[in-house]
């Protein structure tokens, strides 16, 4: 196990691209973790207005200069991270374990429970998340609960398609036969020797996913539809920033280039766990 | 014979996923909490008022004979009353979805006919300067959301330079070519109105290029990746053996197997294009479906809704479709397969 371990760190640090991804991804973790520390002005995350200090540019004391209201744009947006990374995660721990259960029944067990489960499967992954995301939560609640939700519904037939066609290729090998005859319950061979064979894939995807659905709840917040002030989020305030950009370019540079950092962070991790497990998912 | 049989057995296939997919979403309008013949009524409506209107609307029947009805509609091209727009859904649809496709027509054309050839030229110089600014360009563009590009390019290029109008399909004082197909562009070129054709190129131009941009990066890292396997097979090194031109190497013997994977992706992609569709519409002020869509979801307007959904999931089933036959016809592994 330990010698696996160490030859997989072998291969992923040949990369620089991997480890920068490593850093910035580890920064951002840790800035969410302790961003009431390192901020100068964590008040400013909430209801806070100081008129007499409005549209400052940037400067020793507002290092992202300051917002329409008097608030801070480097504290707001090292509590962005904190929503939109929450979120994500959220999002990620409720669809991940429920997609991988339907698609090792799916993939194992042939027959109606395939057919049926493929379609809703099909039906789902038929139109972009975002739409998705919008009808729902434009019909319900403009909350992060309701954001959560919606999300998750939409995100587990991914991971249901992917661990499906992996124990559909799997199934059939001879270690798995060779449980069988040994007398393995399904339950072991589903969970013990199919889904091990999975998780390289899965964790490749849920880095990349991370990013992904932030992306997609900074889309919501630029439509309006996302979290809602004044709980800071890199969507809403790069879009609210974006009718003033050329008098106060700081409001939605930052929040944008924010998002960007994060994103590039996850997709370069995802892209050095891709090579270093040797997956060829392209 | 068999490609015919595969063509079938994907539309049935297709079909089914469009009728699951309706059921979903008509669900999901009626069972999320709130009352739509409130909604389209407002709230100074009487109690009876409100009432007339949920037996019209069949909202006192159990929700499977509403859907049965529904679909009865749908089969007569009726999707029922948008209560924003005050007209038939298909109306709207009717009027707004040309201009939808008009921009992914031309977001497509942009992402096979830049993306590929610069994925190209990016595998012929493996780890050259040129190479590395395609990835950096390519890998930009994948991280940053849809939006964010449809701005920065609206600042630069309308905004700063002046080159290109910022919003809308055709200058005001213009007025739209005949519809013939809807698609601004091509009626203006069939009435041979070369006026009218500029103003609408000028139009679609940043729109679709800001849709096109994520998509089309995808296309270059695909097509950079598989070339880079395709350029060190035995059959081009045969090619190079023989002194053929660069070019012919390039383009006919390494781009061609490359491209099969590439194109199985643009089909994906193309559902990411159709949502970030959503994101453009609104940055450009584009009066295509997906500006009308979102702005039925914020008016809660839920047959608009359900229309527009349908809409877009038939489109993306109609392109997937599309794409495995081509992959079926230029690949005779998977058609027999």
């Amino acid at each position: 196990m330990l010698e696996n371990i160490l030859i997989f760190w072998f291969k992923f640090k040949m990369n620089p691209f991997s480890i920068l991804g490593l850093i910035i991804v580890c920064v951002v973790v840790l800035i969410t973790i302790f961003v009431p520390f390192i901020t100068p002005f964590p008040e400013h995350a909430g209801k806070v207005v100081d008129f007499s200090n409005m549209n400052q540019p940037p400067n020793n004391i507002n290092y992202f200069g300051t917002d329409t209201l008097g608030r801070d744009v480097f504290s707001r947006t090292m509590f962005a991270y904190r929503t939109s990374f929450f979120l994500s995660l959220v999002v990620l721990l409720i669809a991940v374990p429920v997609g991988i259960f339907f698609g090792l029944l799916g993939g194992y067990f042939t027959g109606l429970f395939e057919n049926i489960l493929m379609r809703i499967v099909d039906v789902f992954l038929s139109l972009p998340a975002l739409v998705l995301a919008m009808v729902i939560i434009g019909l319900t609640e403009h909350s992060m609960t309701y954001i959560m939700a919606a999300i998750s519904l939409l995100w587990w037939p991914w991971y249901s398609r992917l661990v499906y066609s992996i124990t559909k290729s799997i199934k059939n090998e001879d270690y798995i036969a060779a449980a069988k005859i040994c007398g393995a319950s399904n339950f072991h061979i589903l969970f013990f020797e199919i889904l091990p064979n999975c998780l390289p894939s899965i964790l490749t995807k849920i880095t990349t996913d991370l990013a992904f659905v932030i992306m997609i709840i900074a889309a919501l917040g630029f439509v309006g539809l996302g979290v809602q002030p004044p709980i800071p989020d890199l969507g809403r305030m790069t879009a609210d920033g974006m009718d003033l950009v050329f008098d106060s370019y700081w409001l939605s540079l930052f929040p944008g280039l924010a998002i960007l950092f994060l994103v590039v962070g996850f997709n370069l991790l995802g892209d050095g766990l891709r090579e270093a497990f040797d997956l060829d998912l392209r | 014979m068999k490609l015919f049989k595969f063509i079938i057995s994907r539309i049935f296939s297709s079909s089914i996923t469009l009728f699951g997919l309706s059921i979903l979403i008509f669900c999901m309008a009626r069972l999320i909490p709130g009352d739509p013949a409130r909604m389209a009524l407002g709230d100074r409506a009487s109690l009876e008022q409100v009432e007339a209107m949920r037996e019209k609307l069949l909202l006192n029947e159990p929700i499977f004979i509403q859907y049965f009805s529904y679909l009865k509609g749908v089969f007569r091209g009726d999707l029922g009353y948008s209560i924003f727009t005050k007209k038939p859904v298909t109306q709207n649809i009717y009027d707004f979805l040309p201009a939808t496709l008009e921009l992914l027509l031309f977001a497509g054309f942009f992402m096979i006919v830049i993306g590929v050839p610069l994925g190209a030229i990016a595998a012929k110089n493996n780890g050259k300067l040129s190479d590395f600014i395609i990835r950096f360009f390519a890998i930009f563009n994948i991280v940053t959301p849809a939006f964010v590009i449809g701005i920065l390019l609206m600042i630069l290029f309308s905004h700063n330079l002046g080159w290109l109008p910022i919003a809308g399909r055709i200058s005001d004082p213009i007025f739209p070519p005949v519809r013939i197909t809807g698609l601004y562009t091509l009626d203006s070129l069939i009435m041979l109105d070369f006026k009218n054709f500029i103003d609408s190129l000028k139009h679609i131009l940043l729109p679709s290029i800001a849709l096109s941009l994520a998509g089309l990066s995808q296309a270059i890292r695909l097509t950079r990746a598989n070339m880079l396997d395709t350029l060190k097979a035995p059959y081009t090194e045969m090619a190079n053996a023989f002194a053929f031109s660069d070019k012919t190497i390039l383009f006919k013997y390494a781009l061609k197997p490359a491209l099969i994977p590439t194109i199985t992706i643009i089909g994906l992609d193309f559902s990411a294009m159709l949502g970030n569709a959503f994101l453009v519409e609104m940055v450009f002020d584009w009066p295509g479906i997906a500006k009308y869509g979102v702005h039925s979801i914020m008016n809660a307007d839920l047959n608009a809704i359900v229309g527009v959904v349908l809409i877009i999931g038939l489109m993306f089933l109609v392109v997937n479709i599309l794409i495995d036959i081509l992959i079926a016809l230029i690949n005779p592994k998977v058609r027999l397969g």
